[in-house]
């Protein structure tokens, strides 16, 4: 699914060169459920961020579902993200002007899907997520939780093979992250192949596979032996 | 896509309704000054002669004396109007070319409607038959004087439709009669023509170049020694003449008349002015034309617009400084655009995440800005109407009317106007890193 090896990422700004990853090698089967934990400022968004194909790397070659994402035009990029691709976030990100409804017709329009189509996707996302009920609301109408819920139904109207999250629980007390995680493992379980970074140690235990990133490297014996397989 | 991104730029308009308001009145202002000094240039500069008068000429005698330099006023120092007895002599040469004088003289007339007012607000033009077809008046009932009225004059008159409605409530009124002034012995009605009032007022300037009617009566100029109609327009002279009777006016060496001929072509002007140069000579040989540089000249109506500056320097210096000021407008605009995407960075990030490309983020913050121009264009038409109206008032004429081609010139500037501005800020908001947006929330 995912096969990054010997990716390098360098942020240079004026006074410094930060490299956020460096020689970074993974390979993420088809349907694994991955959390990935490491320090704070260790390179676990930009990895993700590199991974969805919202950033570039410096050098190193990444393959996604089978396909080498640097020769791609921003065009294919934006239409592997569109298709392949859902994102959830630790602060949600959903578009306080839009109501849920709306939100989650988001990447449904960047698909080109008919309206009829994109309604009948719509309502099931929210259904799944137990807020179709709610469909006219703002986001800001909602608990934290239930905004957390409608991204994922976001992230998963475009039916995805491939969902990352970058510690979707970081804003939620335990009970709402629980629920969240039980939605996640539900969605993993019916085939969606999920990278998740947390903080939370009894989240990343419940996955099957759990990675350590520190200063921008994978330091983790089983994903070695993953990336080696 | 398109009634997406309309969707989305309806909503961003409301959601920021000050800064979006503060961008469309900048379009508003910056459109309407310039449309107003763009539609009033417009109908100045216009040439509504038939064909654009390429073979109109407008004739020029340096008629003056006592070895005067020029005439002073124009140019060439030739004066705009001819005399009485040049206009006779030239109406009356032996060539094969229509032409005409005019003269302008305020007939008072009297409705055959009962309850009617005595006397409208009415123009006159003394002319010659051949007038009516130089210049492309319709008739819509009989048609000019015969050829020997020029010559022989009878009391026979053309008048136009308005006034045929005033007078006799419409109709075909061929061969009735009409009085004019005190004057007891009538005139018949030979043709009714349709309304004729072209602006500028090319074919007599010397009444102003918009005047607010147009001539409604029109009598055989050979008429002119028998009725005596005193002419009002520009009567100038360069002898201290005294006029004890009408018929010292006709003598005397006063200018107060235009002189058309018609050349159909480059052989028709070369023996026109052939014809010139040799008349010029004999009125020499008579006394007159004292002056060093004796001649005569021949101006088409383009070149006579130009010559009689009906747009003076002044127009064209206001339509630069509307741009001018246009342009500021749009300056502003980039600035308020470039605030308000700022605003919105997140959501591109959002977007970008979900699948919408540079492009598509490109062409959704372009309609929104074309919306905002568009309704700024709306906007800006109001202000165009007002500023004519303005216009209008100031110089006290009937141009620079709002018409169709002006409003769809209107929203096609104002459209031109936001793609310029909104290109900058777009182009910023599609290529903007978008994981640097959604991390900073
Ligand atoms: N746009 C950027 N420009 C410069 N440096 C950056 C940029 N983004 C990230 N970095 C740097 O790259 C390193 C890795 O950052 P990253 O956000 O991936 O860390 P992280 O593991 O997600 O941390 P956290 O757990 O706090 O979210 C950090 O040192 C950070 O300062
Ligand atoms: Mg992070």
């Amino acid at each position: 699914m995912l096969a990054m090896n010997n990716i390098s990422k360098v942020f240079s700004t004026d006074l410094i060169e930060t490299h956020a990853l460096r020689d970074f090698s993974l390979r993420v089967g088809e349907g694994e459920f991955v959390t990935v934990t490491g320090p704070s400022g260790s390179g676990k968004t930009t990895f993700l961020n590199i991974a969805g194909l919202l950033e570039n790397f410096s050098g190193g070659e990444y393959r996604l579902d089978g396909e080498d994402v640097r020769q791609l035009s921003d065009r294919q990029r934006s239409r592997l993200r569109n298709q392949k691709i859902g994102f959830i976030f630790q602060s949600f990100n959903l578009i306080p002007d839009l109501d849920l409804f709306d939100n989650v017709d988001v990447p449904l329009r960047y698909r080109g899907f008919s309206a009829s189509e994109r309604r009948q996707r719509i309502e099931h996302a929210l259904e799944r997520v137990g807020l179709l009920a709610r469909a006219k609301h703002l986001p800001a109408q909602l608990s934290g939780g239930q905004q957390q819920r409608v991204a994922i139904a976001r992230a998963l109207a475009g039916e995805p093979k491939f969902l990352l999250a970058d510690e979707p629980t970081g804003n939620l007390d335990s009970l709402m992250a629980r629920q969240v995680m039980e939605l996640l493992e539900e969605i993993n379980a019916e085939g969606t192949t999920i990278v998740m970074v947390t903080h939370d140690p009894e989240l990343a235990r419940r996955a099957q596979r759990n990675i350590q990133i520190i200063d921008g490297q994978v330091s983790d014996m089983q994903s070695d032996l993953a990336a080696s397989a | 896509m398109l009634s997406y991104y309309i969707k989305l730029g309806w909503r961003h308009i409301w959601q920021m309704p000050l800064l979006s308001s503060l961008i469309i009145l900048a379009f508003a202002l910056g459109i309407g000054v310039s449309m107003t000094m763009i539609s009033y240039y417009q109908a100045m500069a216009k040439n509504p002669a038939p064909g654009g008068g390429s073979n109109l000429y407008a004739v020029q005698l340096a008629a003056y004396g006592d070895d005067m330099e020029s005439w002073g006023g124009t140019a060439d120092g030739l004066p705009r109007q001819v005399t009485y007895m040049d206009a006779e002599n030239l109406r009356k040469a032996e060539l094969p070319f229509a032409s005409t004088p005019i003269y302008q003289f305020m007939p008072i007339m009297k409705s055959q409607r009962p309850g009617v007012g005595p006397s409208g607000d009415f123009r006159g033009r003394f002319v010659q038959r051949d007038f009516f077809s130089m210049f492309g008046l319709q008739f819509l009932h009989g048609g000019p004087w015969g050829k020997a009225i020029d010559l022989e004059p009878e009391r026979q008159i053309v008048i136009s439709r308005a006034l045929n409605e005033w007078v006799f409530g419409g109709g075909n009124n061929v061969d009735k009669t009409l009085q004019i002034g005190e004057d007891p012995s009538p005139f018949t009605v030979v043709g009714i023509v349709d309304n004729w009032h072209p602006q500028p007022a090319y074919y007599d300037l010397t009444t102003g170049s918009f005047p607010r009617k147009g001539p409604e009566v029109f009598l055989p100029y050979a008429l002119n020694p028998v009725l005596e109609e005193f002419p009002m327009g520009n009567i100038s002279g360069w002898q201290n003449a005294i006029l004890q009777s009408y018929q010292d006016l006709l003598k005397s060496e006063f200018v107060w008349q235009v002189f058309w001929v018609q050349l159909n072509n480059d052989d028709e002007v070369a023996r026109y002015r052939a014809y010139l140069k040799a008349y010029v000579q004999q009125q020499r040989q008579l006394g007159r034309f004292a002056n060093p540089n004796p001649r005569g000249e021949l101006r088409n109506v383009s070149e006579w617009l130009d010559y009689n500056q009906v747009i003076s320097r002044d127009n064209q210096v206001m339509v630069g400084l509307s741009f001018l000021f246009l342009l500021v407008c749009l300056v502003n605009t980039i600035g308020l655009l470039l605030a308000k995407f700022l605003r919105k960075m997140n959501e591109v990030g959002v977007r970008r995440a979900l699948g919408a490309s540079r492009r598509q983020i490109f062409s959704q913050y372009l309609v929104e800005v074309l919306l905002m121009g568009a309704l700024g264009g709306l906007l800006g038409l109001l202000f165009t109407y007002l500023g004519l109206g303005l216009v209008r008032t100031l110089y006290k004429t009937q141009i620079a009317q709002l018409d169709l081609s002006l409003v769809a010139m209107t929203l096609l500037l104002s459209l031109i106007a936001a793609c310029g501005a909104g290109l900058l800020p777009a182009l910023r908001a599609a290529n903007s890193n978008p994981a640097v947006f959604l991390k900073a929330q």
